[in-house]
């Protein structure tokens, strides 16, 4: 009865897993891999400061390769186009490159922490072919743009993560200051009442 | 035990079914789904098509190349494809270049000629909402003591229907994704990816000049609307209501409108009432445009201008294209 179980569900996860295509929906792609938002249903990444995103990058060919993972920062020009600046330091993949097995998939989860800008995408997260350059050749990445809710603030590749944490850090000592002040005006106003 | 092992097998059974369902009959219930989750491929070709590696420019200046994208059934979204450059680095050997001595981004620049782009097979995805009206034929009405003999069956959903879309390259805004053209101009600050990853005077944090080479957004739906509106009137006319929307449907409310009555209706009565119903298709939203499919083609041109006094040899570098989905 237990190995009729293990077939079944082997079986049942085999079917599930068949439901899940090497193509995605609503991809952008080359001839040799794409990528897309997980879970499909979108094209583009809408997310809370804070939050995390899922990127499906995905292998069509018939070799296994390495995708390498990045972001860099966007910004919309008076033209209205879509300029892609350097790293945004504000989102941060949980690796920064992943192995496909040939014809595969994969969900890689990153986490954003930034402002929305005045307009447009506040970063694109970036995928490429690891080693698919030669020299006097041409690279193809693909992206997908994460847009943030919320208030405008800085820009995601602006956001100073450890300005955060320096903050946080002086409010404390300012508390510790603060409190190792009181404790010792007790002491003396405690010494003061004693003595006299 | 016994239930979990069957509702394991309940779960694999609905979901070979729905991986196999083979194609629906006339009578089937009709399911359609609202984001028909299509594909969106990048091509970077030659001129001439073929998938483009490497770009050698010889002892010339310039090189065409061509960018196309391929949506089919796609969201209606934008997309950006960008590229950046390297400096060119001398190369002295397999894999190995003189950093020292190369020819700046800045000398590299993106053109394009008088018919920047092209747009091609072209349609829109749509889910048009039809408005049925007919009547119980008088006697059967009074037969089955009707209140009233007319029927009205407005903002029914219609079957999805594939447009196609006319391109005048005069009138991109009727498309439903605009397609832009590139921007022409240098590489005023290099990009440190492929070659360009090794360069000992790469700074910390890159800044690269990215340039559009093709671009396609969504535009305004005013234009676009009455283009299809017009399409669609003209593909569903002489169409009958059956193959419009599913005649299930249509049943559905008769029973509905009739209660007890429509019991007691025999086959041919039920067509009788049926032969009555007439539809007209309601004016498009913005909304009902469910997915476009479409070719966008762009012919940017990469020129090289050689600085003065430049050392002998072969100068090479990365062209960086990047596809943004946004």
């Amino acid at each position: 009865m237990i190995r009729a179980r293990s077939v079944l569900l082997a079986l049942a996860i085999g079917t599930i897993l068949g439901l899940v295509p090497v193509r995605s929906a609503d991809a952008i792609e080359t001839l040799r891999f794409g990528v897309a938002p997980a879970g499909g249903g979108a094209q583009a990444f809408h997310l809370a400061d804070g939050s995390t995103g899922q990127l499906r990058v995905f292998n069509k060919t018939d070799q296994p390769m390495v995708i390498e993972l990045s972001a860099a920062t966007a910004s919309v020009d008076p033209s209205g186009s879509v300029a892609i600046g350097g790293v945004a330091r504000g989102v941060e993949f949980e690796e920064d490159a992943v192995r496909l097995d040939a014809q595969s998939s994969r969900d890689v989860t990153f986490h954003v922490d930034g402002r929305a800008p005045a307009t447009g995408p506040a970063a694109v997260v970036l995928a490429q072919i690891q080693g698919g350059d030669q020299p006097g050749s041409v690279v193809e990445r693909l992206a997908v743009a994460v847009y943030l809710d919320g208030v405008p603030g800085p820009a995601v590749g602006d956001h100073d993560t450890h300005g955060r944490w320096a903050w946080a850090l002086a409010a404390t000592l300012a508390v510790v200051l603060v409190g190792v002040g009181i404790t010792r005006a007790a002491r003396r106003r405690w010494t003061l009442v004693r003595t006299t | 035990m016994k239930r979990s092992t069957l509702t394991l097998g309940v779960l694999m059974a609905v979901t070979l079914i729905v991986t196999c369902l083979p194609g629906a009959r006339a009578d089937d219930v009709t399911v359609s789904v609202n984001n028909p989750g299509g594909t969106r491929t990048v091509f970077l070709e030659t001129i001439d098509g073929q998938p483009l590696t490497a770009l050698d420019l010889g002892d010339g200046a310039s090189q065409p190349l061509r960018v196309r994208v391929v949506d089919s059934s796609m969201d209606r979204n934008g997309f950006q494809v960008n590229a950046e450059m390297t400096n060119l680095y001398r190369s002295t050997g397999a894999s190995a270049w003189d950093f020292s001595s190369s020819v700046p981004s800045s000398d590299v620049s993106l053109g394009y000629s008088t018919t920047p782009l092209n747009t091609l097979d072209v349609s829109a995805l749509v889910q048009p909402v039809v408005d049925v009206v007919g009547s119980v034929p008088g006697g059967l009405c009074l037969l089955l003591g009707l209140g009233s003999c007319g029927l009205s069956f407005p903002d029914l959903t219609a079957n999805l229907q594939t447009l196609t879309v006319p391109v005048d390259l005069g009138q991109l805004a009727n498309l439903p994704i605009v397609p832009q053209a590139g921007q022409a101009g240098a590489f005023a600050s290099p990009s440190f990816n492929g070659i360009g990853a090794t360069d000992p005077a790469k700074p910390g944090v890159p800044s690269p000049t990215s340039l559009r080479m093709l671009g396609g957004g969504t535009g305004v739906a005013g234009p676009l609307l009455t283009s299809l509106d017009s399409t669609l009137g003209t593909t569903l006319s002489g169409v009958p209501l059956d193959s419009v929307l599913p005649i299930a449907t249509v049943t559905a409310l008769l029973q509905q409108t009739l209660g007890a009555a429509y019991d007691l209706l025999s086959g041919p009565q039920l067509t009788s009432i049926l032969s009555t119903l007439t539809y007209t298709v309601d004016s498009l939203g913005a909304g009902s445009i469910l997915g476009q499919s479409g070719t966008y083609t762009s012919y940017p041109t990469l020129n090289v201008s050689l600085p003065e006094n430049l050392d002998p040899g072969t100068y090479e570098g990365t062209l960086v294209v990047t596809a943004v989905q946004l």
